[in-house]
């Protein structure tokens, strides 16, 4: 178990290395200069001169990215051109926002991907199965920012249910968390649901034609117990994986719904640091977004261990 | 003496993408206390089909089940799920062939144990552990405390058999329906196992039924036994007097292909070398008249390719012993008939 | 039953139809392929026949209809600008497929490219090409997206560049597992002792073999692709005015969504059809192209006798 853990411990830190690299490249290959766009032109050679030397954008690029990566280590990710603030201050400030945002879309995921997946995979072919398939294709199918706009137009403008945008936090007032993240969470839930449906039903028609299924059944246990123990149980192995993959994306920003509902997380601001060329700020958080789907992967193969303890014993996958 | 569990005329189809397939037809069988039935024939003769249709252990969307099977005064077929989940594992028990897939692998052995124990009625938490080690001492697993928390996949092939007899034996099942249980299992715990059911048995007076496509394991453990082929039984006998006397062309193939007894190959292994040429008719498309026809080496009556040969009393053996062929066996003595 | 199975996955001798008749055939018994294929067909025939069909000039601004409801005239209204709504979606037909065909075509070219190396040369190759997708893999699609549009600067040509490079890594992935398992198949094996090149090998045996799930895929990313352009060109990247795209059409009707709700509803549900019949389109054809599948498929057609 501990070596499978370290092995996957170095894969993981491989492939951010990797990333790293990639996004100081990307930064590199960006036209346009930053200081120039970032104190506009009419700022004088010397301040010029002068942020260029503090950001070390004149020193050479293997020491540019080593002082980057070094200081990225020690959680200090650089100072904003734009606004002048660290960038490490600018992602804790947008951490909450995007954390409601994601954890909203989830629940609104399982929610519909958990009853609808299961549903129609024990009746296959079934008026319930065709809805299910239906539903998923759909919603994989619909642009989250129309969707987006539509729940607008009816529930924000004609119903006047719901707000159309914005955010507040948690702690502040709950009810206004809750009222705002409504819409958002269910734009970005939708498409994940859809995927998470399709998922349940696979997983959970492989786990039903499994031999103890049979057992189970012989042993004179309750249909809802085989079902609970032996099939969803067991259902459950894959899906962590691919439930996985679905939250380490809605964690790393739904940049389109969060644009569309003024959602002040950390897409809205990668996006709008690409906008502005403001690179400290997107490397900053391209970096946490990789960070976070090797962090969830990771987490899910050390859950999968846990759920299947078949793989803690094999020597790797 | 009464029959536990007393099989008339089931027949078994599932409607397929092609059409309807008949998986099993007419069967007749009884099993007694402290008895054992052998069903033999090859994989898709409907052997595995007819144990589970009993139990409505079958996809039912897709199965159609038709024929009586009385258990303990009571009819079995056209129950309803939840009368037949009190018959699962209380009345009649059973033992699946392969014990990797057979057990749940994320469950620990106590759990599966337990699951069976708790099945029909509330036990307390202490009497379900003590029960599940006991169990596990009787099918003869050292250091059973322990085992309890093991997975399916730290323990042995045989090991694992074990355990699935185990959980067979928790509902206390007066009928236990053993299918291919040694099929997977090397030829030495093949034994070992062979010889646990028959202990069980004596000291239970449980019925069994062995469903296996191996006669050599017959020979040893069965009193009755009843050979399939195309979902039909083609034979039927008491062992010694269908072991002297094999009536019908698919009883003897099986048993001119026979290796020998103490053969220690692996019985996947063995198992390639008991079928004979050919392979069964398609349950979608059987032939008219008799089934085995495309493969048999005496189709000489001219009956055999118009109508299905009814189970008649083999001449010159025990009242019990029949056979379904048109095919007659020469004079007692000159059995060995060469293809 | 096991007879016909495997005869099916043999590659076929006999004197039946074309492999593609088949498939054709079995695409046309089913409901869903058939309202996806009309949905398409009017798609790429809105696409092409645009300018000749479309009633009103798609980009000219003719400020007295401005904001107009849907009607007789205007079926989808007008916009901001009294451009008729309807005539920019049909002109907006050719861009989403333009961009989302050129973008596919440029992740199946690489991606099959890279999954071709990497399976097949194994080792080195395969560690180095494959940990690359990995890491493009590790970002956000749409913000891959962002970046490289950033790198690049908009438009829509960009855009397809952007979007073609987001989806290599799923086509390399795909071809990569079916290189695997057919690099070890006797026929491969054998074509190799009997001296064949690599090229060789690949074009007549190991290719083939990967057409299937790779047809499959073309048809889900086609839908990915046309999703993303529209989500970059709403959020101003992507397509550049004037010209209409239905991302764009989406992002300008949200500023008057309490005056004219037509301008940001049927662009959108442009997009949703379109997606939504490649979606549909795939998943059939995933049913068609599975051996297993389409035995079955076959069976309830022919009957018993199969």
């Amino acid at each position: 178990m501990t070596g499978y853990v370290l092995r996957r411990l170095l894969q993981s830190a491989a492939v951010l290395l990797g990333v790293s690299v990639l996004v100081f490249a990307i930064m590199q290959l960006v036209p346009g200069d930053p200081v120039r766009a970032a104190l506009g032109t009419r700022a004088t050679p010397e301040t010029y001169a002068a942020l260029r030397e503090r950001s070390g954008l004149d020193d050479p690029v293997l020491v540019q990215y080593l002082d980057w990566i070094t200081s990225a280590l020690r959680g200090d990710l650089g100072v904003s051109f734009r606004s002048g603030e660290t960038v490490s201050s600018l992602i804790v400030e947008r951490l909450p926002a995007t954390l409601s945002l994601a954890v909203g879309a989830i629940v609104v995921a399982l929610l519909i991907a958990v009853p609808l997946g299961t549903l129609s995979a024990l009746r296959p072919r079934s008026p319930v199965d065709w809805f299910s398939t239906l539903t998923s294709q759909a919603g994989l199918s619909i642009p989250d920012f129309w969707m987006g706009i539509m729940f607008i137009l009816i529930f924000a403008g004609t119903l006047g249910w719901f707000p159309s945008a914005g955010y507040t936090p948690l702690l502040e007032d709950p009810v206004g968390w809750a009222h705002h993240l409504v819409l958002p969470a269910i734009t970005a839930g939708v498409s994940s649901g859809s995927i998470l449906t399709r998922f349940v039903r696979s997983s959970v028609l492989e786990a039903m034609g499994q031999d103890h299924v049979r057992t189970a059944r012989a042993k004179g246990m309750r249909a809802r117990d085989v079902l609970r123990w032996h099939i969803l149980r067991n259902a459950l192995v894959p899906f962590v994986t691919v439930g996985g993959v679905q939250l380490a994306y809605l964690l790393s920003g739904v940049v389109i719904v969060e644009f569309v509902f003024a959602w002040p997380g950390l897409g809205q601001l990668a996006f709008q640091a690409v906008l502005d060329r403001d690179y400290p700020v997107l490397q900053g958080a391209v970096l946490l977004f990789a960070l976070v789907f090797l962090v969830v992967n990771l987490v899910v193969d050390l859950l999968y261990a846990r759920l299947d303890p078949r793989i803690s014993y094999g020597s790797g996958r | 003496m009464s029959a536990l569990l007393s099989v008339r005329d089931l027949a078994v189809t599932f409607s397929t993408p092609r059409g309807p397939a008949h998986v099993v037809g007419g069967l007749d069988f009884d099993v007694e206390a402290g008895r054992t039935l052998a069903i033999v024939g090859e994989s898709g003769s409907g052997k595995s089909v007819s144990s589970l249709a009993l139990l409505g252990l079958l996809p039912d969307a897709v199965t159609r089940v038709s024929g009586s099977a009385v258990f303990d005064g009571a009819e079995l077929i056209g129950r309803s799920e939840e009368q037949l989940r009190h018959v699962r594992g209380a009345g009649i028990g059973m033992v699946f062939q392969d014990p990797m897939t057979s057990l749940n692998p994320v469950l620990t052995v106590e759990r599966q144990l337990a699951e069976a124990l708790r099945a029909h009625g509330r036990v307390s938490a202490e009497a379900v552990r003590a029960r599940s080690v006991e169990l596990l001492d009787d099918v003869g697993i050292p250091d059973a405390a322990a085992r309890l928390r093991a997975y399916p996949h730290q323990l042995s092939g045989g090991m694992r058999q074990r355990v699935m007899i185990a959980i067979a034996l928790a509902g206390e099942p007066r009928v236990l329906i053993a299918d291919e249980a040694t099929t997977a299992l090397d030829v030495t715990v093949q034994a070992q196992i062979l010889e646990l059911v028959a202990r069980l048995q004596d000291e239970r007076g449980t019925g069994v039924v062995w469903i296996t496509h191996d006669l050599g394991v017959v020979a040893g453990i069965a009193d009755h036994v009843v050979v399939m082929y195309a979902g039909r039984c083609v034979e039927e006998g008491p062992v010694d007097a269908l072991y002297a006397r094999p009536s019908h062309p698919y009883t003897r193939g099986l048993l001119e292909s026979l290796p020998v007894l103490d053969d220690a190959r692996p019985a996947r292994e063995r198992e390639a070398l008991t079928t004979m040429p050919g392979l069964p008719p398609d349950p979608v498309d059987l032939p008219p008249g008799c089934a085995f026809r495309p493969r048999c080496a005496y189709r000489l009556d001219p009956r055999c390719a118009t109508q299905v040969p009814p189970l008649e009393p083999v001449a010159g053996s025990v009242e019990t012993h029949r056979a379904a062929t048109f095919y007659r066996l020469p004079a007692a003595g000159d059995a060995q008939v060469r293809r | 039953m096991s007879a016909g199975e495997r005869a099916d996955t043999l590659p076929s001798t006999a004197p039946h139809r074309p492999r593609w008749v088949e498939t054709l055939v079995l695409l046309a018994r089913s409901p869903m392929a058939v309202a996806s294929g009309l949905v398409l067909t009017a798609v790429v025939a809105a696409a092409l026949l645009a300018g000749r069909i479309s009633p009103h000039d798609p980009v000219e601004p003719s400020v007295d209809d401005r904001l107009q409801a849907p009607s007789g005239e205007h079926w989808f209204g007008t916009d901001e600008l009294g451009r008729d709504v309807f005539s920019r979606v049909l002109a907006g037909a050719e861009v989403s497929l333009r961009v989302g065909a050129v973008a596919v075509g440029i992740s199946l070219a690489a991606g099959v490219l890279i999954g071709l190396l990497a399976g097949y040369y194994r080792r080195w190759v395969d560690d180095v090409l494959m940990r690359v997708m990995d890491v493009v893999f590790a970002f956000p699609a749409l913000l891959m997206a962002i970046a490289v549009l950033a790198i690049l600067g908009r438009g829509s040509t960009n855009a397809m560049i952007a979007i073609g490079i987001v989806y290599t890594p799923i086509f390399a992935r795909i071809t990569r597992a079916s290189v695997l398992s057919v690099r070890e198949e006797v026929y491969v094996r054998a074509a190799r002792s009997a001296g064949a090149g690599d090229v060789r090998i690949v074009a007549r045996h190991v290719l083939p073999n990967v057409t299937a799930p790779i047809i499959v895929q073309t048809s889900v990313s086609l839908a990915f692709a046309i999703l993303s352009e529209a989500a970059l060109s709403f959020v101003g990247l992507g397509t550049q005015p004037p010209d209409p795209s239905w991302g764009r059409m989406l992002s300008e009707g949200r500023g008057f969504l309490e005056q004219a709700w037509w301008m940001a509803v049927f662009p959108g549900a442009a997009i949703f059809l379109t997606v939504l019949a490649f979606n549909v389109l795939g998943d059939v054809l995933r049913d068609v192209l599975d051996p297993r599948q389409r035995a079955a498929m076959k069976g309830t057609a022919k009957g018993s006798g199969g």
